[in-house]
């Protein structure tokens, strides 16, 4: 191995530098630095949870390759489950075939079983690095769903399943994502326009887009997350949103096996979305677990 | 315009109690903001006025002076935490006091509605302390609760019902089957359970105790209208289960008190119905069943997280 792995010391001269040229280099993309460590590091102490860290790959003082472990914290029956999500993986072109991809994730692993009470690593890797995480035994837990809810008078309605006195949406068993931590974390980067949407005790979060179809140019609210306590009043709680916002098109986005699924008509599975793998550090997930999970809990949301 | 047309409508379709149904009521105050000294009197008089009617007091439930939304409050009117406290034990003289609890992500943070704990997302460790710190006010300040709750945002689950268990609660009056008062855990369970609108039942947690539940029934804040509040109840009540117990419920703030006595008044009036206070609940004077229950300890626990706790 010609080269060594560790935890980047973000203090370190240049190092800002080193990230953003690997990563711009490998993604062809022109990200500033603040635009990296918005999206890639949290400091979580907002929770009272550890905070996110970096894992570099140097041959000699060159960074040759980079993953970000960036600090989330799940919720199951009351219990806080400190997660990281590895993102921004990259290798330099020269370093390929070495092995340095599964040595970052390897040692960030390590890293996190000696931080201790770490539940699991997690990831949405896209059709080129979903192979490696198969190599390295990854859970594939699946894709997520999907529904578009058209604000248009009949459209509207048929996206929602109609909610009966006896249905109920209640889990001391699903993980949950904090949307109050990632509310905070996507308020942080510059220019990330989330907007929280509160009604009856239900709360739609996420981010108003603007798209262009067929000539026609339209808003969309990209949902983030939700926190629905009061499900009956659901469908009017979209409504409301889309009428404050103006908004044409409102795209829910969640795990297949989330118990969201429960209040839409039909949900199709979004077989182009990123799938959700998982690697347990100190928890062992049950055979069926249920991931309450929206499109808030990626990096790039 | 709409109360006129209201008006109409029930001169056109009247609303009625259904006969066969025979309940038995008390009221419940969630009582947040008698640091306004406007509410603070309302809600009093009205205390008053309802022990006039009915015979029976309101319990009041109320906030801690810690709790981060009535600080907010108590800030915005200059009111200290030894005249709040002084505030609850002058309504402790017309009605029987009681603990209302909201909990947070962060107490700092209330303000924002994600940080509010309301159902799922919710964490055991700030909803220990922060009720923990609660008692510990009332205790400073010589209240006493009297083994009363009431949730606030209808938040409650099987790790609140433990820890009001542990802390000697007797009734809380939490679990509705109203929408508006929804709350996802207490629906599972009362479904779960067979539990039909206005019946009281107890809840034994294994291991750690019991607390008995009366539900809440509808509000009673504002409508000038007799047949709202009957509409409302009808839509609730279980035809296989016409005897029934409840409370109705209200916040201070947004109590309309002349049309809320009214709806008293003319309630009062009926054949089948009548009225009971915590006194009754507390001293076991009122012949009502509670329905045993069994809540599992496993719903306190999960295997998967032992090693992160």
């Amino acid at each position: 191995m010609d080269y060594t792995v560790s935890i980047i010391d973000l203090k370190s001269e240049g190092i800002d530098g080193k990230i953003t040229r690997l990563l711009n280099t490998t993604f062809g993309l022109r990200m500033s630095w603040e635009a990296i460590k918005a999206n890639t590091y949290y400091d979580n102490s907002f929770a009272g949870s550890p905070s996110s860290f970096y894992v570099g790959a140097f041959k000699g003082s060159e960074l040759v390759g980079f993953v970000a472990f960036k600090s989330h914290d799940f919720l199951v029956n009351g219990v806080v489950i400190n997660c990281f999500h590895h993102c921004f993986v990259a290798t330099a072109s020269s370093m390929r075939g070495k092995g340095v991809f599964p040595s970052l994730l390897a040692f960030g692993k390590s890293h996190l079983k000696a931080m201790g009470k770490i539940g699991f690593v997690y990831g949405v890797p896209n059709q080129f690095s979903g192979p490696v995480f198969k190599k390295l035994n990854y859970k594939n837990l699946g894709y997520f769903s999907k529904v578009n809810v058209i604000n248009t008078p009949i459209l509207f309605s048929s996206a929602f399943r109609e909610w009966h006195a006896d249905d109920t949406l209640f889990s001391d068993t699903a993980f949950f994502q904090n949307d109050y931590q990632l509310i905070d974390a996507k308020q942080k980067s510059p220019g990330s326009n989330i907007i929280v949407f509160e009604d009856l005790g239900n709360l739609i979060w996420g981010k108003l887009r603007r798209k262009k179809k067929g000539g026609m140019s339209f808003n969309y609210f990209s949902v983030g997350g939700m926190i629905v306590n009061k499900p009956y009043f659901f469908k009017s709680t979209v409504k409301k949103l889309c009428k404050q916002h103006k908004v044409l098109v409102v795209q829910f986005l969640f795990h297949h096996t989330s118990m969201f699924k429960k209040l839409f008509k039909r949900p199709v599975l979004a077989i182009h979305s990123e799938p959700l793998v998982v690697d347990e550090v100190e928890i062992s997930l049950p055979s069926e677990p249920i991931f309450n999970f929206m499109p808030g809990i990626k990096d790039h949301f | 315009m709409k109360q006129d047309l209201k008006r109409l409508l029930y001169t056109v379709r009247p609303q009625r109690l259904p006969r066969n149904l025979v309940l038995t009521t008390g009221y419940v105050f969630h009582t947040e903001e008698v640091y306004n000294d406007d509410i603070f009197r309302r809600l009093f008089d009205f205390c008053k006025g309802y022990t006039a009617i009915t015979g029976k007091q309101a319990i009041c439930t109320v906030m801690s002076g810690i709790s981060p939304k009535v600080r907010a409050g108590m800030r915005l009117f200059n009111c200290s935490e030894q005249k709040l406290a002084d505030l609850y034990h002058q309504l402790s003289s017309v009605a029987t006091i009681g603990y209302h609890g909201h909990f947070y992500f962060n107490a700092d943070l209330h303000q924002r509605h994600e940080a509010e704990i309301r159902s799922n997302n919710f964490s055991i460790v700030q909803l220990t302390e922060q009720f923990s710190n609660d008692l510990e006010w009332f205790k400073k300040h010589e209240l006493n609760h009297n083994d009363l709750y009431a949730g606030g945002w209808w938040f409650m689950n099987q790790h609140l019902l433990s820890l009001l268990i542990k802390a000697g609660f007797k009734y809380d009056f939490s679990f509705s089957k109203h929408r508006f008062f929804l709350n996802q855990f207490s629906l599972d369970f009362m479904i779960e359970h067979e539990i039909k609108t206005g019946e009281c039942f107890e809840i034994e947690v294994e291991t750690i105790g019991k607390i008995r539940e009366v539900q809440n029934l509808i509000g009673s804040s504002s409508s000038a209208f007799f047949e709202d509040y009957v509409r409302n109840l009808k839509r609730i009540i279980h035809p296989a289960h016409p005897k029934v117990v409840g409370m109705f419920n209200s916040h201070d703030y947004d109590l309309h008190p002349a049309n809320a006595l009214n709806f008293f008044t003319t309630l009062k009036q009926l054949p089948q119905v009548s009225f009971f206070d915590a006194a009754d609940l507390l001293d076991g004077r009122l012949n009502i069943d509670f329905r045993p229950t069994v809540l599992p300890v496993h719903r306190l626990q999960n295997d998967m997280l032992a090693s992160v706790r």
